[in-house]
């Protein structure tokens, strides 16, 4: 992944919804192809950001398990 | 859960855009609180515009927690203010409002209240699993947007002075606003 991150995201230690809270604040103040990076370790984490994403229509680029737990997820803004 | 998740059907990109909800909640009970702001908080990060009603002690959490010995908490309701009729009001509303629950860190449990050492047991799990505190949620909502509105025949009844009991901005309606929104709203739920 070599396109530029425009805004990164820790949500590590956070459990739902406050990860999808985080990610709505956060893309509400980006345009349209900008791309955010969010990392958390909540269970239903990856399920959460794809789940929002499908909703509002941005697109999932790239997930990567960091470790054991943690999941880093690339996401281009698609509205 | 990934087989769960793609059980569901799927959703249209921009499925919520100009979607509403609405929750109306009556409790004054941090369980429940705290699951209404989930789902207010939730819903609206989603996309969907969300209004949040509060009747009778559903709003003890979005008051100001004040102390017994506050002036505030015993006679801040002569102070008046919107949907407030303060000429037929009685000295046990005065009574009531000093011995309420105030604010989002003094609501008991629903079930296992212990004398109030359920909350701070709920609180410590909660903590030490990273979940948001009730407190941490309605902030949350307020700032993602998500509108309040309180009922008028509770504000007065319970002699609240809008807005300097509360620690959100929020409207004072009546069931006329309530059936509108709730008519034109495509989720209601009430806690």
């Amino acid at each position: 992944m070599n396109e530029q991150i425009d805004s990164r995201l820790d949500v590590t230690g956070m459990c739902c919804p406050v990860p999808l809270i985080c990610l709505a604040k956060v893309v509400a103040d980006l345009k349209p192809g900008q791309m955010v990076e969010i990392t958390g370790n909540d269970p239903v984490f990856e399920s959460t950001v794809r789940d929002f994403c499908q909703v509002n229509g941005h697109a999932v680029a790239e997930v990567t398990a960091t470790d054991a737990s943690c999941t880093r997820i690339i996401i281009r803004i698609g509205r | 859960m990934e087989s769960a998740v793609d059980a569901v059907a799927p959703v249209e990109p921009g499925a919520n855009a100009g979607k509403k909800g609405t929750i109306l909640l009556v409790s004054g009970e941090l369980d429940k609180a705290i699951l209404a702001f989930e789902i207010a908080a939730g819903f609206q990060a989603m996309g969907m515009a969300m209004s949040m009603w509060f009747v009778l002690y559903g709003m003890n959490c979005v008051r100001k927690p004040r102390s017994r010995f506050s002036p505030a908490k015993w006679f801040g309701g002569l102070r008046g203010g919107p949907g407030r009729m303060p000429e037929t009001d009685v000295t046990l509303q005065h009574v009531i409002r000093g011995l309420n629950h105030d604010g989002a860190c003094n609501l008991p449990l629903s079930q296992l209240n212990f004398g109030g050492l359920g909350p701070a047991i709920i609180r410590h799990v909660m903590r030490r699993k990273g979940m948001a505190q009730l407190e941490d949620l309605i902030r949350h909502a307020s700032d993602l947007g998500v509108r309040y509105t309180i009922c008028q025949v509770c504000v007065d009844a319970l002699a609240t002075s809008v807005p300097h009991d509360l620690i959100v901005d929020a409207e004072v309606k009546g069931v006329t606003s309530y059936y509108l929104e709730v008519a034109g709203a495509d989720y209601n739920v009430t806690f």
